[in-house]
């Protein structure tokens, strides 16, 4: 009975953890999934806007940035960090009439 | 000649380039040089790092004073045209917004309605706004009224190369509009824009009829003089029309007199 409480107890806690402070869930997982350009992908959890231009060997393109239906300017690229779920877009200018 | 007034811009040259259909990158900075083009249509697209070469922001920045107008091609509605038009905006640093929406992938026809709400959201924003449109002149000029810096009737659908068949609908257009008025899509060759300008329209825009010629560059600058020629030619007056015919040599009377 007391063991069967115990696990209740910490079942209890971790749901309340994870509820209330998804980061951490995010960060005890190391992963996160996004779309990026409709296609979903597998990340390291933690990477910003920046790193994922490098990641993408896109660091060096005039691109446009949109996550969750947001552009995102240069200056605030190293700052913003993914979460799992978001929606990324990068786009460029190609020909067109 | 005068110079071309598209909001707070001038431009001296009345040839506006779109930059699809190109067989190449390189292929179409030679066109685009060789028109003389000052303002370029450019289209939103995802980044592909296997293609990156398709990105054409690099290649353009390097011809001298040209400006970019990127399109809303691929919206569908008000809402993603403008949402495209924000996206462009902080892309290319340029206010000029070609408002395209068409829908229906066999006619591409514009959308007037979601055209008019998106222009009347994208001027008040302080864009340059360019609407493509179907040849309306009521509603070429309800955008006009909106704020749009020009109005863009078609000639003929995107592409097809049938012309100005749309002439008489331009002329209307032409005779009520305060803005320039710009035929956009649809012609084939330089006559056609020489006629445009003829008509009293401040430019024309072409992409199909100079990228899929079979020597783009040389086609583009044909285009480029027909453009000069139809401008100058209106602005010469062009001589009246007549049912009957005015002779042009005195009748020689001595020829037929009896010998």
């Amino acid at each position: 009975m007391r063991a069967a409480g115990n696990v209740s107890l910490c079942r209890l806690v971790s749901l309340i953890i994870f509820k209330f402070f998804p980061d951490f869930l995010t960060f005890v997982m190391s992963t996160i999934h996004i779309t990026l350009n409709g296609e979903k992908r597998e990340l390291t959890s933690g990477l910003s806007v920046d790193d994922l231009l490098k990641q993408e060997c896109a660091e060096s393109q005039k691109v446009a940035v949109v996550v969750n239906e947001n552009i995102v300017r240069p200056d605030d690229r190293a700052s913003l960090i993914l979460q799992d779920g978001d929606q990324v877009e990068l786009l460029i200018f190609a020909g067109g009439g | 000649m005068n110079s071309l007034r598209l909001g707070s811009y001038t431009f001296s040259s009345r040839l506006i380039l779109g930059t699809g259909k190109f067989s190449s990158v390189s292929a179409m900075i030679e066109a685009v040089r060789a028109s003389k083009a000052q303002l370029v249509t450019v289209a939103l697209r995802r980044f592909n790092r296997e293609q990156a070469e398709d990105d054409l922001f690099g290649p353009l920045s390097e011809i001298e004073g040209l400006t970019l107008m990127p399109n809303t091609s691929g919206a569908a509605t008000a809402k993603e045209a403008v949402k495209a038009a924000h996206i462009s905006r902080e892309l290319s640093g340029s206010p000029f917004i070609k408002v395209e929406i068409h829908p229906n992938p066999h006619h591409l026809m514009p959308d007037p309605i979601e055209t008019y709400e998106a222009c009347k959201i994208l001027a008040a924003e302080g864009f340059i706004v360019m609407p493509y449109i179907p040849a309306d002149p009521v509603l070429a000029k309800r955008l006009e009224e909106v704020g749009c810096s020009s109005v863009m009737p078609l000639g003929s659908a995107i592409g097809s190369g049938q012309g100005l068949s749309t002439s008489a609908m331009v002329q209307l257009i032409i005779r009520e509009s305060s803005v320039p008025v710009i035929v956009d899509a649809g012609l084939r060759s330089p006559s056609e824009a020489c006629a445009a300008m003829e008509m009293g329209c401040e430019a024309v825009l072409v992409n199909s009829a100079i990228a899929v010629a079979r020597d783009p560059a040389a086609m583009a600058g044909a285009f480029a003089r027909a453009v000069e020629a139809g401008y100058d030619a209106r602005n010469a007056g062009l001589m009246p029309r007549s049912g009957s015919a005015v002779a042009s040599s005195p009748l020689t009377s001595f020829l037929g007199a009896g010998s």
